[in-house]
């Protein structure tokens, strides 16, 4: 199962899956230009969110309709460095 | 109490800290540049009336809401343009001092605590050039009113911040108004609401007129709340998902 982490520090806000950068999926959508965000709601959470679901779904079209209650619920509560697996988001989207 | 994480990103933080760097030397700068452009725009000021005396009130609210605004949508969201800001702000300081531990160690610390004099120049020039406005449509006083408040008020941020982040409160916790911004900034540092709550460092005027607050509470319980705890909302969000393993379960009061 995957692990995505992100963390916030002095080489920016960084997000892993598996500890490679996780893609952005600008190809899908473009919600913001600087990058992942979290622990508000706003572009850069959006991002965070679409890439998230993306990589884990591996359907970019769901992702993207299930991006903003996703951010939402789960992206704008992210701690400073954060560590969430599959199953996590998983039991994240069923109680959507 | 410091978690692992809070601890490494200090010796981070710290090791990329210039071997010439000094804190007094930094803090000194500061308010000699604002300690100046203050003096000398009193100086220069003759029989103000009352009307003119009215700027004085009128930049200290501009101030606060400015201060709020800044903190809120540039400090704490990448934008283009102002990245410096951000990263100086959220994805330092932030990760520098927490709300389980706020309080510098030493005047290296400044490096962190402080702005850059030149964010100071910048404000004093942004100062100048409206008061120079406010001279061509009504008088020099007016203007140097403008610019010597907007140096006050600068210098009042510089300090209250310091207050929030020195481990030492006897003195501070007795003093109106230095007690509530250092509860209400310290709570800010909970990274579960430092990006929506608390944005004022002054004086919490803004957060309570735009409801960003973190305590419940009418104009004059905020600005004088001190430490107090009762008000503090009960509906604040917390995070999830941590892997600062180590994050204390319960927070320090
Ligand atoms: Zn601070
Ligand atoms: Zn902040």
């Amino acid at each position: 199962m995957k692990v995505y982490e992100g963390e916030r520090g002095l080489s920016g806000a960084v997000v892993t899956v598996d500890g490679e950068p996780l893609p952005p999926k600008s190809e899908v959508k473009v919600f913001s230009k600087m990058g992942f965000e979290w622990t508000y709601v706003g572009p850069g959470p959006r991002q965070l969110a679409l890439a998230l679901l993306s990589d884990h779904l591996g359907d970019d079209a769901k992702a993207l309709a299930l991006s903003e209650p996703f951010m939402t619920a789960v992206v704008a509560h992210l701690d400073n460095a954060w560590r969430m697996d599959g199953a996590e988001i998983d039991a994240a989207l069923a109680a959507l | 109490m410091m978690t692992a994480r809070q601890e490494a990103f200090r010796t981070a933080y710290r090791a990329q800290i210039a071997a010439l760097y000094d804190g007094i030397v930094h803090v000194a700068l500061i308010f000699l540049i604002g300690g100046a452009a203050l003096w000398y725009c009193v100086q220069n000021i003759h029989a103000p009336t009352w009307l003119e005396l009215l700027v004085i009130p009128i930049v200290v609210i501009f101030a606060n809401v400015f201060e709020w605004f800044l903190h809120a949508q540039v400090m704490h969201r990448p934008r283009p343009g102002f990245m410096g800001i951000y990263k100086r702000h959220t994805l330092a300081h932030h990760q520098f001092f927490t709300e389980h531990e706020p309080f510098h160690d030493t005047t290296k610390d400044y490096r962190i605590v402080f702005f850059p004099p030149y964010a100071e120049i910048a404000f004093l020039v942004m100062a100048s050039a409206m008061a120079y406005g406010v001279s061509l449509v009504w008088s020099t006083n007016a203007a140097l009113i403008l610019v010597a408040s907007a140096a006050g008020m600068y210098m009042n941020y510089e300090f209250f911040h310091w207050c929030c982040h020195v481990r030492d409160d006897r003195i501070i916790k007795h003093i109106p108004f230095v007690n509530t911004i250092r509860r209400h900034h310290i709570a800010h540092h909970d990274t579960a609401i430092m990006m929506s709550r608390n944005m004022n460092l002054t004086y919490p005027f803004a957060d309570w007129l735009f409801g960003t607050s973190d305590v419940q509470r009418g104009l004059l319980g905020t600005l004088l709340n001190g430490y107090e705890t009762r008000f503090v909302r009960k509906d604040l969000p917390k995070v999830r998902s941590s892997a600062d393993v180590t994050r204390p379960a319960v927070p320090a009061e």
